[in-house]
């Protein structure tokens, strides 16, 4: 409780004042009766000898009294500090973001030994035991990169823990404005209601989180960060072959510093997960900049890590990254064509390298089938290629064929109606929009059993992709001479997309991936399953690699979705395939990373300040009066006048006294 | 005439004033009824009680052996022819009941609540006569004077005697002893009397009474000379004194009869608010503030003193009534004095 208005407590010397009219009053009615022997004995405490034994019994005097009272307590103002998340329904939204794997500090201001992300478990913990009404609705919202409803409309205390402690951080990008406006929707129906957002008030997206408005009163819950201001990270690293020297990599090295000071950063380059380092370099470097070192003669590998010798004290997510240089093991395909520089050139621009031959003068003799993985027909009419040689290749082999009406057969070609373009989606059309593009004739299939057709050009069937017999099939419908699709800038892609699909390109490995977020995998055709497996967790992450296992790929229908979610936790992870047999189909590598926009040197502009919108009438605002404690941590209060209620109180006074004054002045 | 405009006043006075004390359907009741004594009476003439003395009457009482010189006539003969010897019979004296009137003309006796609104407002006033209207009270002098009445006609009738004398702060007014039913007429003068000079006291405002009721019985001629019954009609507001006069009276071989009068205005005070409270004798004012409290304590202190005065009179073998002026005369001639046997008939 509070008072605005103290000053006005000099009001309740009307309280005196009145008791004064009272004792100083002699209008006693003259009355007489027989004998005053009985009243003397029932009157021997009634006697009105002293001035304030008139008060004694006195109902009206004590109703005016409490009157002037109550009107004392009216100008004093008087509220109800009110806790404001005591009633109805409290959204809580914990920041689980990168950043929160920060160490938290501690009372004292020194690093606490925790994480940011166990401070703020902690204290919504203590928040569940010692604020939340027995009432009180809770829920929990968790950032990340969607916001994930931990707990809805949770009342049972337990649970509401159980909750907490099973949260996570999400190394990913964070969504924290969702998380925001999520939890101000939620309470959309609510008349009692309030959002605390559990933070270190670092959040990538702030500044849109800012221009939220938001309905329900908000209370930043603020986790102090207990890191020491120096901070440094791997921000890029980047291998490749060395030029001058076959077999051996040189290796760039972007450092950047976090901290307030020139620092002396070190970094070590490991290769193929070997304990000891390969190469090491150190470059000085200012305050929030970034330098580049080259390191060179590395030998030969598939991994390449780069990490910082000693280790970053504030954040270690983002002091190694990986890489991985280009696969070795080169894709032979078998391009039977009668010329075609386009196509054979886009191959070898996808990696492949093509073994071109001429139905007319090449037969296929037992090395062929050992040395090309797969074949493209170019515009081959099929009489060219009766053989029993050419029968047996392309039977075995997955076939890529470019479809061509003979000069003779007009009746299976047909001219496309108009331009339009529909496309399916498939791996091998990816990307790919086939703008602009004019294919003059096309020729008609039939009983196409094996596949569906992914491109539809002037509503004729252009690309059919599928597998026959485990074997990836493509076929296009046309020849690449009707059209100018080579011409177009596509083209390459379109080809590297349909060698990838026929068999594998260039690209062994998955590359690197961006923490929780969503990756295109290309699954080999025999792949029944797949398991992410993990090789090495990146430094200072292993303690959650232990909680957070991966999610393993998704199957939708017994297939392997195109597109999965990679691991939550940093580091380098091994895909592995295996066919419906279990043998081993394929295994590639990925980096996750977590998002590094976390972790860079915390700005002013970066520090999350949330409030509510000013209430359009002004007077369901809950914040507190000015000059109250601060709305900050977990103090915070909303305040409840209590004028009403005295006015009403005043009223029922008012009429009791005109009651008493009717019936009689004494009790 | 006292010139006060209420009806029931004017009643009373036009009922005193032609000597109407008592109605008619009262005094045909009251023939019917004859007054009761305890004990055996010793009287000085012929009356119709017997007495502790052989005497004359009817009555027989015992049988003695004759000696000379006793009355010849009273020799039972039967007995003698069966016998041989002479025996007397003796017959029970029959003697008159002294009875002695007392009646307390003190102040807080002629109080009227009607008295009232000369001091009290409009409210009181109207209260007050609305009890007194549906109540048919009266000041309790009046009835005490009406139920003194009411014994000494049934005594007159019943060829007692009847002496009766007024009270207050010293003993006042004395009737000598009347006998007969002819009587009667000078005892209700005497009584009518004592009222019209209360009225007139009244008016004049002479305050009479005390705290003592002792002080009206302190002198020998206040007691009554010849043993009987003594009838009190008092309303009992004395702070002390009542047990000296039992004493003094049952010393004085006298019967007493405890008449304990109060009005309806004292039994079941009809009273609100902060009030100055003034003694209708001492004319002291108590500053009161009056609530539900006040008056509930006002009634357990009524009741003690009620059972104080019963506790004395029960200790001195006196008989103990209680009136409430609020109930009219024929009832409580029935419901009190009958029921208690004090009236016989």
């Amino acid at each position: 409780m509070f008072f605005q208005s103290l000053g006005s407590l000099w009001f309740a010397l009307s309280l005196p004042a009145i008791a004064l009219l009272y004792m100083l009053k002699r209008t006693y009615i003259d009355t007489p009766v027989s004998s005053h022997l009985l009243w003397n004995r029932a009157l021997k405490e009634q006697e009105a000898n002293r001035p304030w034994q008139k008060l004694r019994r006195s109902l009206l005097l004590l109703l005016q009294l409490a009157c002037a009272l109550l009107l004392v307590l009216a100008l004093m103002e008087p509220g109800w500090w009110r806790s404001a998340a005591a009633e109805g329904h409290v959204v809580l939204v914990v920041d689980r973001s990168a950043s929160m794997t920060g160490p938290a500090a501690g009372k004292n201001g020194e690093p606490s030994g925790g994480t940011k992300l166990e401070a703020a478990k902690s204290a919504v913990l203590q928040w569940l035991d010692e604020q939340k009404g027995d009432g009180t609705a809770v829920s929990i919202i968790a950032t990340g990169g969607e916001p994930r409803i931990a707990a809805l409309r949770e009342r049972d205390s337990s649970k509401l823990k159980e909750a907490v402690r099973s949260l996570q951080p999400a190394f990913g990008e964070n969504d924290g404005t969702a998380a925001v406006s999520l939890a101000d929707a939620l309470l959309r129906e609510d008349k009692e209601g309030s959002v605390i957002v559990v933070t270190d008030r670092d959040w990538t997206d702030a500044a849109s989180a800012e221009q939220l408005k938001l309905q329900s009163p908000v209370t930043l819950m603020d986790i102090a960060d207990g890191g020491p201001a120096e901070g440094a990270a791997v921000a890029a690293f980047g291998v490749k072959r060395d030029p001058a020297k076959p077999k051996t990599h040189t290796a760039v090295v972007t450092l950047r510093n976090d901290g307030k000071k020139p620092a002396l950063l070190q970094t070590d380059i490991y290769t193929d997960g070997n304990k000891s380092p390969v190469g090491t370099a150190s470059v000085r470097v200012q305050p929030g900049e970034w330098e580049s070192v080259t390191i060179t003669d590395l030998p030969e590998a598939s991994v390449y890590k780069a990490q910082l010798t000693k280790p970053d004290e504030r954040y270690t997510a983002d002091d190694a990254l990986y890489r991985f240089t280009a696969s070795s093991a080169q894709k032979h395909a078998l391009l039977v064509t009668k010329g075609n520089l386009f196509l054979d050139k886009a191959l070898q621009l996808a990696g492949i390298s093509t073994v071109i031959a001429d139905p007319a003068s090449f037969e296929p003799g037992e090395k062929t089938a050992q040395s090309v993985d797969w074949i493209v027909l170019d515009g081959i009419q099929s009489e060219e290629l009766q053989s029993k040689a050419w029968q047996d290749l392309l039977a075995a082999k997955p076939v890529w064929r470019f479809e061509s009406a003979a000069d003779g057969d007009r009746s299976r070609s047909t001219a496309p109606k108009n331009g339009t373009v529909q496309i399916a989606d498939h791996p091998v059309t990816k990307y790919l929009s086939f703008e602009d593009i004019h294919i003059s004739r096309l020729v008609q299939q039939s009983n196409i059993t094996w596949g569906k057709a992914v491109v539809t050009y002037g509503g004729v069937p252009a690309v059919y992709a599928g597998q026959e017999g485990g074997k990836p099939m493509l076929l296009f419908t046309f020849d690449l001479h009707d059209s100018d699709l080579p011409l177009r800038p596509e083209f390459p892609v379109l080809v590297m997309q349909a060698a990838d699909w026929m068999g594998g390109s260039a690209k062994s490995q998955l590359g690197e991936a961006l923490s929780g977020s969503p990756k295109d995998i290309d699954f080999s055709p025999n792949t029944a399953s797949a398991s992410w497996m993990l090789v090495e967790s990146a430094p200072g992450m292993a303690r959650y690699a232990d909680t957070m296992k991966p999610n393993q790929p998704e199957a939708s229908g017994g297939v392997l979705a195109s597109n999965q979610t990679v691991p939550d936790v940093p580091g380098l992870y091994r895909l592995k395939e295996l066919d419906a047999q279990g043998e081993v189909v394929a295994e590639r590598l990925l980096a996750v990373t977590a998002d590094t926009r976390e972790f860079a040197s915390t700005g002013e502009s970066r520090l999350l300040t949330l409030k509510q919108a000013a209430a359009a009438d002004g007077s369901s605002t809950k914040q507190p009066p000015d000059g109250s404690p601060a709305a900050s941590g977990m103090d915070v209060q909303s305040a409840d006048s209590l004028i009403r209620w005295i006015a009403l109180l005043l009223l029922a006074v008012i009429a009791l006294e005109w009651g008493v004054y009717r019936r009689g002045r004494a009790i | 005439m006292n010139g006060r405009s209420s009806g029931d006043k004017t009643d009373q006075s036009r009922g005193v004033q032609s000597g109407l004390l008592l109605e008619s359907s009262v005094i045909r009741l009251l023939e019917r009824l004859s007054v009761s004594a305890k004990g055996r009476i010793r009287g000085t003439m012929q009356g119709k009680r017997r007495s502790r003395s052989l005497g004359s009457s009817l009555e027989f009482a015992d049988f003695r052996p004759y000696v000379p010189g006793d009355d010849i006539r009273r020799i039972d003969w039967n007995v003698y022819g069966r016998s041989g010897r002479a025996f007397v019979r003796q017959y029970w004296d029959e003697q008159e009941l002294q009875v002695h009137l007392m009646v307390d003309v003190s102040r807080s006796m002629s109080f009227d609540a009607q008295a009232r609104n000369t001091g009290g407002d409009g409210r009181h006033a109207a209260t007050a006569v609305a009890s007194a209207g549906s109540s048919g009270s009266t000041s309790k002098l009046y009835y005490a004077l009406q139920l003194a009445a009411c014994v000494g006609y049934t005594a007159l009738a019943g060829e007692d005697r009847v002496s009766a004398r007024l009270f207050a702060d010293t003993a006042r007014e004395e009737l000598p002893p009347l006998r007969g039913r002819g009587s009667s007429r000078r005892l209700f003068q005497f009584l009518t009397d004592a009222w019209t000079a209360s009225l007139q006291a009244q008016e004049g405002k002479t305050a009479t009474g005390n705290d003592d009721m002792s002080s009206a019985f302190n002198s020998p001629s206040s007691l009554p000379r010849r043993s009987g019954q003594t009838w009190l009609f008092t309303d009992g507001l004395y702070a002390e004194g009542v047990d000296r006069v039992l004493s003094a009276l049952t010393g004085a071989g006298q019967e007493v009869v405890f008449v304990h009068l109060l009005s309806p205005d004292e039994l079941r005070p009809d009273l609100y608010g902060e009030l100055r409270l003034i003694d209708s004798e001492l004319q002291t004012g108590k500053d009161v503030a009056l609530g539900t409290g006040v008056i509930e304590s006002y009634l357990q202190a009524l009741d003690a003193h009620r059972n104080e005065i019963r506790t004395l009179c029960g200790k001195r073998g006196a008989g103990y009534l209680f009136v409430d002026t609020g109930i009219p005369l024929e009832r409580t001639i029935h419901g009190v004095f009958r029921a208690s046997g004090l009236l016989r008939g």
